[in-house]
């Protein structure tokens, strides 16, 4: 039985230029001590989906249209709203993209690192302190004793997030959602701070959410990988089919494009046009105007993700009905 | 701490030279004198009252002498309580000239009064009045900010920041005689005016403290509104703190910054008294002395008053750097 079952899940925005949809009908399941990646590009709904399941988007304006998240037997979309207080932060917990601006400027690191152990857990201030050294010494900070006592801006980019880890991984939860959380940071400490997540899951055995536009670190870093595109996954599976074996024209134009990959000298690729409006409501596959090979029946044929063999799906009309080397992609 | 609090200390030394300066060649320059609205004085008594006060110096000269004076020496804070055979006890006597050594010189226009006993007399009264003026602009204009900023864009925001709005807008000598309609002349709880039972003081501090609780509130709602779009405000929540912890703990410290900053000045002129407040409910406070002295010429007074003024505006300032050190851990003593 999987760990994290999320059903259907649609998210929507209602703004004055109308209703963003910007989760529609996403569904996935994670299973225990793996690490699951959300790959897309901005506004595909990769943060959004993880932060309706802890009912950290801002209602109003947005709001859960449908759907199930099945954590343990609770469904977190609909579950009391102190119900899911009791998980965030305790069973799951989250790391953000920017570490500069993701950590309380105005109180000590001790108070912040000490705050999920004090709400979740029955432990004194002197132990759950403790316990905040500890935490630190393990994400790599060194005199952890000395810079508990800090404030976030005496610390570095990289040390931020080092802390950040260290406050999420705080309780032990039994998932991370880790969204984009090497994004802000320059490439070697990026590296350092994949490694410590990796060996960190490694000890304590949680389940990671991974979110990120960077293909090249689900590759080595992500179980399975969820493709999302307008609001929708487009396509699952396991890391190794996706990169190898990959059966959707967005996947494809994505792993086109990334730089290393191509020839030098040559003009670098890139799938033209722009991400789509997700005020508008799609008939058809929402990737229909920029994809390379659609097809007539593609504008107005809804998608739907359908499995083409197990731990592989595709929501492409084509790929689901024809044999990839005719589609010539 | 110390050396940044002694440091800005030695800084009130030219910045109250330079207003002294200003001040005194600007009085001396207005046309008149301090005796020249006396009716049916002779010249030779008016040319003797000049010169009994110098007035027929060079005005360099005269100012020379008034700076002299107004050097401190022989403070003596021993003095400060004076046994008070009226009261039958010790009772606090508000001296410049005991705590600082400071003389501000005779006042011209009330005979045999200095101008140190005349801020000793009504600075109590204003300060007292802006002290409970204070209380009420934080402790009706925090909350109303915190809670219109909890509730943006519903009843709970509109409600309280359209009152701040009519607050903000409608003038203190609007307010007050409204006040004093209300409460004084037809429900008959207070006095319309004056200064004699501790009732008194409620409709002047309302009226003052409403008026800067508007903008209290305003400034509080801002400032949280601010910080509750933060990340790090997410960061909390998603830790599973409870929304009271989210507000009071993470974000309340942030969001009064610029509360802190409108304080220094807001202190300074609440305490050291309102001209048009004192005025309309007839306080015997140190407002109206700023205005009154100008009309009159009389020169120490003004001079005594603006100096007294800016010396408060210099500590509310100070002590506002001090607060928003503590308050924000980025800012540094320098």
């Amino acid at each position: 039985m999987p760990l994290l079952e999320v059903d259907n899940l649609t998210a929507h925005f209602h703004t004055r230029n109308g209703i963003v949809r910007a989760v529609d009908g996403v569904s996935f399941n994670l299973e225990q001590g793996e690490t699951l990646g959300i790959v897309g590009e901005s506004g595909s709904g990769k943060s959004v989906t993880c932060y309706s399941m802890l009912g950290l988007i801002p209602q109003p304006p947005g709001r859960i249209e449908s759907g199930t998240a099945i954590f343990d037997g609770t469904d977190l979309l609909s579950c009391q709203k102190e119900a899911l207080r009791k998980i965030r932060g305790k069973r799951i917990s989250m790391i953000f993209q920017d570490p500069m601006t993701s950590l309380n400027p105005y109180l000590r690191v001790s108070t912040q690192l000490i705050e999920p152990l004090l709400i979740h857990e029955k432990i004194d201030k002197k132990e759950a302190l403790k316990r905040a050294i500890s935490a630190l010494e393990e994400v790599g900070i060194q005199d952890a004793p000395k810079r508990v006592h800090f404030y976030p801006h005496e610390f570095s980019g990289g040390m931020r997030q080092r802390v950040m880890i260290a406050m999420a991984l705080i309780t032990h939860p039994e998932i991370l959602i880790a969204d984009e959380p090497s994004t802000a940071l320059d490439v070697t400490v990026q590296a350092q701070i994949l490694d410590l997540i990796k060996s960190r899951q490694k000890d304590l055995g949680t389940a990671v959410i991974f979110i990120t536009h960077d293909l090249a670190v689900v590759a080595g870093f992500c179980d399975r990988v969820n493709v999302m595109y307008a609001g929708k996954i487009v396509e699952s599976g396991v890391t190794g089919e996706i990169y190898y074996r990959s059966r959707h024209p967005y996947t494809l134009s994505l792993l086109k494009s990334i730089p290393s990959l191509q020839k030098k000298g040559t003009e670098l690729y890139t799938i033209p046009g722009m991400p789509p409006d997700l005020s508008n409501e799609f008939a058809g596959c929402p990737f229909y105007e920029r994809c390379p090979v659609s097809k007539d029946p593609c504008a107005n044929t809804p998608t739907i993700l359908k499995e083409l063999q197990p731990d592989h799906s595709t929501s492409c009309l084509r790929y689901q009905q024809e044999d990839p080397a005719a589609i010539g992609m | 701490m110390f050396k940044f609090v002694l440091y800005r200390f030695l800084q009130v030394i030219p910045v109250l030279l330079a207003i002294a300066t200003m001040t005194f060649f600007m009085v001396h320059a207005a046309p008149g004198g301090p005796f020249s609205q006396e009716r049916n004085v002779r010249p030779e008594i008016l040319e003797k009252m000049n010169e009994h006060y110098g007035l027929n110096d060079p005005v360099y000269v005269q100012y020379w002498n008034y700076l002299v004076k107004l050097c401190p020496n022989k403070f003596n804070p021993l003095k400060l309580f004076v046994y008070d055979e009226y009261e039958g006890r010790k009772v606090f006597n508000f001296n410049l000239k005991d705590i600082f050594g400071i003389d501000l010189g005779p006042s011209y226009k009330y005979e045999g009064r200095t101008v140190n006993g005349l801020i000793a007399e009504s600075f109590p009264v204003s300060m007292k009045l802006g002290v409970v003026a204070l209380c009420i602009a934080l402790f009706l204009g925090i909350p109303a900010g915190i809670i219109a900023s909890i509730g943006k864009n519903t009843a709970l925001d509109y409600v309280p920041m359209s009152v701040a709005m009519v607050g903000i807008c409608l003038p203190t000598f609007v307010m007050g005689p409204t006040l004093a309609l209300i409460f004084g002349l037809w429900l008959g709880w207070v006095n319309v005016s004056g200064w004699f039972t501790w009732s008194d003081i409620i409709l002047p501090s309302l009226t003052l403290g409403l008026y800067y609780a508007a903008y209290v509130a305003r400034l509080t709602r801002g400032g949280m509104l601010e910080i509750l779009s933060q990340d790090f405000i997410r960061t909390a929540r998603a830790k599973g703190l409870p929304e009271t912890k989210v507000v009071f703990k993470h974000s309340l410290k942030g969001g009064l910054l610029p509360v802190v900053s409108f304080m220094g000045p807001a202190l300074a002129g609440m305490i050291s008294g309102s001209f048009v407040i004192e005025t309309i409910f007839q306080i015997p406070g140190l407002g109206r002395h700023f205005i009154n002295s100008a009309f009159n010429r009389d020169y120490t007074m003004v001079l005594g008053t603006v100096l007294f003024y800016a010396s408060f505006i210099i500590i509310m300032n100070l002590l506002v750097d001090i607060v928003q050190v503590i308050m924000n851990p980025k800012l540094k003593y320098e």
